[in-house]
């Protein structure tokens, strides 16, 4: 994560911003890099990021991912950035692609509550669209099973929702 | 009984090692926003999860239903299935709940208006809760007769349609209406208005589209098209007024007779600052589709800034683009010359740049089986599967009509080939070696033989005797002189073949079948 910050110092032009998470991790970024979360954005328009902003429900580690997404995606917000990293969207695709695959339940589940609190819009759509990728084509019993869902359901309750729901059941 | 707690016991127990239930916690509102990805039925289906998700459904912003859900109660079936799931949805969703985004797919089988009914009710309801993208698109069969006196809403930003008829009125009801309406996306319909106008619309796109009452009048209307954006994608054959559009984006048959589309464009588009050329993809696809003189060549484009062009390495066109320009005095506009090669993904354009367009921009409705690109481009993959099967080679033709600004469709035939390995895993579930072709409705086999080129069509009158008089009552007929070529070389025979053909044909048709399109 210090890596993180430090490549945002290179990041061209604006002034940093210092992020600070539940468990008082601090991530220095560019305001560039920081408006993508619409959150902060707002906080930067009305001048009150000077002593850092704190997030009190977003951990460290999920923050660090935040940021490398943020750092990531900074060439997409700053149209005409020199970052030579962001210029390909190619590798942004990769990046992006290996984020997603790489996240396990509770890490994808705190990253779109992050991504929700922050409204980072780009990042909150990816990983909603994980979830529902990992919703489709199956039944719901199989949801449970991938979800850890309790079926707090007596059977009687279950087979009534069922019936009452055939139009959208049956097979 | 025993088996259900049995099963409650396993979910107990997780698999996993981060054995919680996250996803249970989430705020409702992110749950619809994960909800809004999937397809209707499953959404539906989650409310046997939990207690926490009984109702969640009922309220789920973006509704996606698609008949192809429906496809495991048989080919007939499923529309009756797919109409009675999406009625009892929208009866059964919590009525105050708001929609953002309405996208539905299916077929019809009937050709009678009644049966569009369904369809337009869900329109109307989905625009009076409020959505603000629609999107529709129905298999190649029949196309969904429109109902326009139903569009209005002051919310509806982005429409999307395929195979869908819009009647006379439509735009103006639309101009009327929808103040709101920016986007509008139009594949494989029929326009039956003369006049397309819009103080609103910022994106047009008219693609494989069909204005029907150019095709019988001799004399053609001038149809009129005002907005910011536009791109004609594959034909069209009308004389166009662009009062507004900044972007113009053709494809490479604008250039035939002499440049004739494309000076009839720059002359009546004032404000026009980019330009797109889009070049043939394979060299063999260099032909004279427009028959039409102009006496007034000259233009002017003040704006005019920059002219991309699309085209293959060592295109001929290239220069000939060029010079046209240097001639007509346009000497200060920027060439920017793209090769397909370099755009490998581009092949299917139209989808591709609809898929590019749904992933930056603001649109809650796509979920990953059912976005609109992908249904299209799947059914055009249907299309094939069951074209191609029983003919073999295949020569389309061209007109002796005059004819205005006409083009082939070469995405159809691309489409083919390089979309097998899907192909294939759709067919895993067809019984080999069984006839399902043949026994399809009369209406559906004519709906399937449209899509086929004249000459494929009147050949699968050898098939058997289910198929000896078919193509003589086909409604649409689709003469292209491109195929033709492949037996006749380039050496101007065709043409004299061409004429030909299609004067045997329309002389050898049903005399009491009505013509519904005739492309040429």
């Amino acid at each position: 994560m210090a890596a993180a910050a430090a490549e945002a110092t290179i990041d061209g032009g604006g002034k940093m911003i210092i992020l600070i998470s539940a468990d008082g991790k601090r991530f220095e970024v560019t305001e560039a890099v920081a408006s993508q979360s619409q959150l902060i954005s707002n906080m930067i328009e009305d001048d009150c990021t000077e002593n850092g902003v704190r997030l009190p429900n977003v951990d460290g580690d999920i923050l660090t991912m935040v940021v490398d997404y943020c750092n990531m995606h900074a060439g997409d917000a700053a149209a005409d950035g020199d970052t030579t990293k962001a210029s390909s969207t190619e590798e942004l695709k990769k990046f992006d692609a290996e984020l997603v695959q790489a996240l396990e339940n509770p890490v994808l589940f705190k990253l779109i509550l992050a991504a929700n609190f922050l409204n980072i819009k780009s990042l909150l759509d990816m990983t909603c669209q994980r979830v529902a990728d990992m919703m489709s084509g199956k039944t719901p019993e199989q949801m449970r099973e991938t979800f850890s869902i309790e079926n707090d359901f007596t059977p009687e309750e279950e087979a009534a929702i069922r019936q009452e729901n055939a139009w959208a059941f049956d097979d | 009984m025993e088996g259900r707690s049995c099963r409650r016991r396993k979910v107990k127990t997780p698999a996993h090692a981060a054995g919680m239930d996250w996803i249970s916690d989430l705020p409702d509102e992110i749950l619809h926003r994960i909800m809004s990805l999937l397809n209707a039925r499953q959404a539906v289906q989650t409310c046997v999860l939990s207690r926490r998700w009984r109702n969640l459904w009922r309220t789920v912003p973006c509704i996606n239903a698609d008949c192809k859900e429906f496809d495991f109660f048989g080919f007939r079936r499923s529309e009756v299935e797919f109409k009675r799931f999406v009625n009892r949805l929208l009866e059964l969703r919590d009525p105050i709940a708001m929609m953002d985004a309405f996208w539905f797919r299916y077929h019809k089988l009937d050709i009678d208006t009644a049966s569009s009914a369904d369809a337009n009710r869900w329109i109307s309801h989905a625009l009076q809760k409020q959505a603000r993208v629609l999107e529709v698109v129905m298999y190649p069969w029949h196309q969904l007769e429109l109902d326009h006196s139903r569009f209005t809403s002051r919310y509806l930003r982005k429409i999307g349609f395929s195979g869908v008829r819009l009647d006379q009125g439509f735009f103006k009801q639309l101009e009327a209406g929808c103040p709101a309406l920016e986007d509008l996306f139009l594949h494989h319909c029929t326009i039956e208005d003369d006049k397309i106008s819009s103080q609103t619309l910022k994106v047009l796109t008219i693609d494989r589209t069909y204005f029907s009452i150019a095709i019988n009048a001799s004399e053609v209307q001038k149809k009129s098209i005002s907005a910011p954006s536009l791109k004609i994608e594959n034909n069209l054959q009308w004389c166009p007024e662009f009062v507004n559009v900044v972007n113009l984006t053709l494809g490479k048959w604008c250039l035939d007779a002499n440049f004739y589309a494309l000076t009839v464009f720059l002359q009546n588009s004032p404000k026009l600052q980019k330009l797109t050329l889009k070049l043939a993809k394979c060299t063999s696809e260099i032909h004279q589709r427009i028959i039409g003189e102009l006496t007034e060549r000259s233009f002017t484009c003040e704006h005019l800034k920059i002219i991309e062009v699309i085209c293959l390495e060592n295109d001929p066109q290239v220069i000939r683009v060029k010079d046209f320009f240097a001639s007509s005095g346009i000497t200060s506009v920027q060439f920017h010359i793209k090769h397909w090669s370099q755009l490998k993904e581009d092949d299917n354009t139209w989808h591709r740049e609809r898929e590019a367009k749904g992933r930056e921009r603001k649109s809650a409705s796509r979920s990953p089986q059912s976005p609109f690109h992908s249904m299209v481009a799947s059914f055009i993959r249907e299309e094939h599967r069951m074209i191609r099967s029983p003919v073999a080679g295949s020569i389309p033709l061209t007109s002796p009509l005059e004819v205005w600004l006409i083009s082939s469709p070469p995405t159809r035939a691309t489409c083919s080939t390089k979309r097998r390995g899907v192909l294939g895993s759709h067919m895993e579930d067809d019984t080999a070696g069984w006839d399902r072709l043949s026994d399809l409705p009369e209406g559906v086999l004519h709906r399937i033989m449209s899509f086929l080129n004249m000459c494929q069509a009147v050949r699968t009158c050898v098939l058997s005797r289910r198929w000896r008089n078919f193509w003589r009552t086909v409604p649409y007929i689709n003469a292209d002189i491109n195929e033709f070529d492949f037996y006749y070389g380039d050496n101007g025979n065709s043409d004299e073949e061409f004429r030909l053909i299609v004067n045997r044909l329309l002389e050898l048709r049903d005399p009491t079948v009505v013509m519904d399109i005739f492309w040429l």
